[in-house]
């Protein structure tokens, strides 16, 4: 019992010794002032990336949301195969007769790098053989007067031969394309029904996204302008060609 | 302290005044007054962290307990090598033979001294139920092992610190008086 009690004495002295040795331990005076001080720094770098998380995550949807706008409108197809897809989906929106001259606008002139300056006439028009030829001057003459011409030339997509004049002005793009028609392909047919009709010529319209199309048809050609331009303005420029244009390609011999 | 008192305030009022018993208790674990401070900074930068998690009216400091020794086992990793439990209980076997009188006139700087030779996992034990008079259930708590454990650790803690102190006190000629004290 005597042994029991001198133990637990024992015990509680040590506990006091070993209690007053600790706490005989000074807190440096600048240690509270260095807690807060990290603290606040804390507090403000948290706010900080908090702010720039959230301005990161508002940028990357600004261009997610940028990157699929420019894709789902063409832009930004780099790949042939992506930007034929493109041309799928997009002329699917329009007429079987009004697709033959959009894709050769989007195949030869949209997905085009054009030059910063346009090329001298006499370089671009011997591109074209010489018959066609005497379209330049006609297409010059009415298209609006600070579209350039980029690209005269002869070509062919998806097994059809086409004729086309591209033009540019600024980020605007007017093409002007002309196909033979094959096995008696006309818009009557097709069973359009003509925008308007001037100077005996039926027009025909269509447009989607930011292409608008204008038609007519001389005796062996089917002929289009695609353009930036709005619906008004790229009849407009149609139907101050057409008669002209219509006269010079029948007088054509094929 | 009302629930709805700003996070800053309740910080302030709750968690600053144990302030002193974490730096002690650290400087003591970490057996250096520049790590102490180091740790102690990242103990109370971890409590404001995470003190929405925090819940009012329970245990502010045994709470800020836990993280200190969160802390100094993450530090103590990156310091020291890690003193394994099964090189306490060697120790111990080498160590405890019995259990014997506390020397009467031993200075401060001899008990921290002798309680610095302690394994780490014994001093801090010792550390939090003698000095700081938590609970076996809170020492347990704030330590993470089970409450035998700190138990059988504080048993042990107690006799190594003792073995130390008399060691000390036989250095400076004390142990002699409690012998020669005993005998008579």
């Amino acid at each position: 019992m005597s042994m029991e009690m001198n133990m637990n004495e024992e015990e509680a002295k040590l506990r006091q010794q070993l209690q007053r040795a600790v706490r005989s331990t000074e807190v440096p005076p600048y240690l509270e002032n260095k807690i807060r001080a990290g603290i606040r720094g804390s507090e403000a770098r948290q706010l900080l990336q908090f702010r720039y998380s959230w301005m990161a995550a508002a940028a990357a949807l600004a261009l997610a949301v940028f990157g699929g706008i420019t894709y789902q409108l063409g832009h930004l197809r780099l790949t042939t195969s992506s930007q034929e897809s493109y041309i799928a989906s997009v002329s699917n929106h329009v007429s079987s007769i009004m697709r033959v001259g959009l894709r050769d606008h989007l195949h030869c002139s949209f997905f085009r790098k054009f030059p910063k300056d346009a090329p001298k006439l006499e370089n671009i028009e011997k591109n074209l053989s010489e018959p066609y030829r005497g379209m330049i001057p006609i297409v010059r003459k009415h298209v609006p007067g600070d579209f350039r011409l980029m690209i005269t030339h002869e070509c062919g997509y998806q097994g059809r031969k086409f004729v086309h004049l591209a033009l540019k002005r600024d980020s605007q793009l007017l093409s002007v394309v002309l196909a033979v028609k094959q096995d008696g392909e006309s818009f009557k047919t097709e069973e359009l029904i003509p925008a308007l009709t001037e100077a005996g010529i039926p027009f025909y319209q269509s447009g989607v996204q930011r292409f608008q199309i204008a038609a007519f048809e001389s005796d062996h050609h089917l002929i289009y302008i695609v353009s930036d331009l709005s619906q008004a303005e790229n009849m407009q420029t149609m139907t101050a060609m057409a008669p002209e244009l219509k006269d010079y390609l029948n007088k054509l011999t094929l | 302290m009302t629930e709805g008192a700003p996070a800053a305030h309740r910080f302030e009022t709750e968690a600053m005044p144990h302030l002193n018993d974490i730096f002690r208790t650290a400087t003591r674990v970490l057996g250096e007054r520049g790590r102490a401070e180091d740790v102690v900074q990242e103990v109370y930068l971890q409590a404001w962290k995470s003190f929405d998690r925090f819940e009012p009216g329970t245990n502010c400091r045994a709470w800020l307990f836990k993280i200190l020794f969160h802390c100094v086992n993450h530090h103590r990793r990156k310091w020291f090598r890690f003193p394994l439990l099964k090189e306490n209980e060697e120790f111990l076997e080498a160590n405890l033979t019995y259990s014997p009188p506390v020397p009467d006139h031993l200075t401060d700087e001899e008990i921290l001294a002798a309680l610095e030779k302690i394994p780490g996992d014994f001093r801090s034990v010792v550390l939090l139920v003698d000095v700081e008079e938590f609970a076996y259930k809170e020492a347990a708590d704030i330590l993470q092992v089970p409450i035998g454990t700190v138990m059988s650790r504080l048993s042990r803690g107690r006799r190594l610190l003792r073995e130390q102190l008399v060691d000390v006190a036989r250095s400076y000629g004390i142990a002699r008086t409690v012998e020669e004290g005993q005998g008579a």
